[in-house]
């Protein structure tokens, strides 16, 4: 390509290339809206030209592969069964793939698992400093509730309602605490995303907004492991206690 | 005293050498199409390529530094023109609304470049240096350094055999900017020019070969050439439009 810069739009170029029989060719083309690629070394060597064009300027009639974009509220599953099932009506062989697909993208896959391993790690790390202060505060919570157990008992409370207590209890506790979490994560990412900051990964063209996204299927997996970890800490704690003679109970100091 | 008349006496050779290498590549470039009159005549493109075989052929009409160039066959090629004007080239076909500038150091067919179709003044382009002498087959020839004159001509540097006898040369390595062979040439004489009221040899055949793989190659092959007078208005690049 020759092109002098800046081009501006609806301004008409020629496009010369070789084509599959080795000739010099050109077409003409007018140009359009300027995209980008999102990726650094692609931008200054990517052009997109309609199909019918380029065709005529490698002087086939012919493609390799075809890339087919969806609108995000389609289903990607159903539209390719849709296309294989055309496919297989054709008398020649051809196959789809998923974007994700290894054969045909091991570059976004390989990189979309190292950024899962390091996304999973810190995760981990989060998860485990966050289990560990919630098991410690309701542990902690139960303890030096030892006396308040034993009056219970002492005032003719059986065992197990007692138990029962402190556990519905615990997860009340939990459901506030996830409520206003939910709460204070919708408040939070909406601050952060109208602030707008802006960041450079390597490789990619242009800056990339740091956006919080509310995830449902995230929100309701950490729930369920919240109430799951409030649940088995309190009955765990409450167990022990319930095994202790009353007179020790009502004795604790709650150390 | 001594060493003055030494280094005089050896700047005179230096230069009579020089002097003797342009006027050999002056002489030379007649066989080519080179000369002030204009040139016609057909050129046909064999390209043998990675066991891939391809023809191609071309009018072409010359004059001094101007050149048209018009594809001929096979028919999905036809109509396509190619320009030299100067130094600059141009790629034209009806279906452009505007011809396209390229360069001449493209490959148009297999090994033969975008330039190789219609170069027919080395001495202009070029300066020679004499290099050696060579005698082969019993013929003499003297074997010249070219150097390119400008960035875009078509090759960096030729080494080229001139025939003492005929003036005409025979074969032509083109160099890289690092002087290493890429691309061997062996030229034909078999065709006669009638120039200036008697018949001269112009050049039959160009064979250029892949100095690496030699079973890649392409044989251009130059049929009925004649002097004509072309108009000024066929190399002018406006008019490839109207």
């Amino acid at each position: 390509m020759n092109l002098k810069l800046p081009l501006d739009q609806n301004e008409g170029v020629q496009m010369a290339a070789r084509s599959f029989d080795g000739d010099l060719n050109a077409v003409n083309l007018e140009l359009g809206a300027e995209h980008t690629t999102g990726t650094e070394f692609l931008e200054d060597s990517l052009v997109l030209v309609p199909l019918k064009k380029v065709q005529e300027l490698l002087g086939t009639d012919g493609v390799e592969s075809i890339s087919v974009y969806l609108n995000s509220d389609q289903d990607v599953n159903s539209v390719k069964s849709r296309i294989d099932k055309d496919f297989q009506r054709l008398p020649f062989q051809l196959d789809s793939y998923f974007f994700y697909d290894e054969q045909i993208n091991p570059v976004y896959l390989g990189t979309m698992g190292f950024l899962g391993v390091m996304g999973g790690f810190i995760v981990f790390l989060i998860g485990t400093a966050v289990s560990l202060t919630i098991i410690n505060s309701l542990t902690m919570g139960i303890i030096e509730r030892t006396k308040e157990v034993g009056t219970l008992l002492a005032v003719g409370f059986k065992r197990s309602d007692v138990k029962k207590m402190f556990v519905i209890e615990s997860l009340f506790l939990c459901a506030t605490a996830v409520f206003v979490g939910t709460i204070l994560t919708f408040l939070i990412s909406s601050v952060i995303n109208s602030l707008n900051i802006r960041f450079t990964p390597p490789g990619v063209s242009g800056t990339i907004q740091f956006r919080l996204v509310w995830n449902f299927f995230i929100a309701a997996t950490v729930t369920a492991f919240v109430f799951g970890l409030t649940w088995i800490s309190s009955v765990t704690v409450m167990n022990r206690k319930a095994k202790r003679k009353l007179i020790d109970l009502l004795n604790d100091s709650g150390a | 005293m001594k060493i003055i008349f030494f280094a005089l006496a050896l700047l005179c050779t230096v230069a009579q050498a020089n002097d003797l290498a342009n006027e050999l590549l002056k002489a030379s470039d007649q066989g080519r199409g080179g000369f002030a009159e204009g040139v016609q005549w057909e050129a046909q493109i064999e390209t043998n390529e990675n066991g891939e075989d391809s023809k191609r052929e071309f009018l072409v009409k010359a004059k001094q530094n101007d050149a048209y160039v018009e594809a001929t066959a096979p028919a999905k090629n036809k109509n396509e023109i190619f320009l030299f004007n100067d130094r600059q080239m141009w790629f034209f076909k009806p279906s452009l609304k505007k011809p396209v500038s390229i360069s001449a150091r493209q490959k148009l067919s297999g090994q033969a470049a975008n330039g190789d179709i219609a170069s027919t003044h080395y001495a202009r382009d070029y300066t020679a240096t004499l290099e050696k002498s060579e005698v082969i087959n019993g013929e003499k020839f003297q074997v010249l350094l070219l150097k390119a004159n400008a960035k875009n001509l078509t090759y960096d540097q030729i080494r080229y055999w001139v025939s003492d006898k005929t003036k005409l040369a025979s074969r032509a390595d083109f160099l890289t900017l690092q002087g290493k062979t890429f691309k061997i040439g062996q030229l034909e004489y078999k065709n006669k020019l009638n120039y200036q009221g008697k018949p001269i040899p112009f050049v039959s055949q160009l064979t250029i070969t892949d100095a690496k793989f030699n079973k890649n190659k392409s044989v251009i092959r130059y049929m009925k050439p004649q002097i004509i007078e072309p108009s000024a208005s066929l190399f002018n690049v406006n008019n490839l439009t109207r």
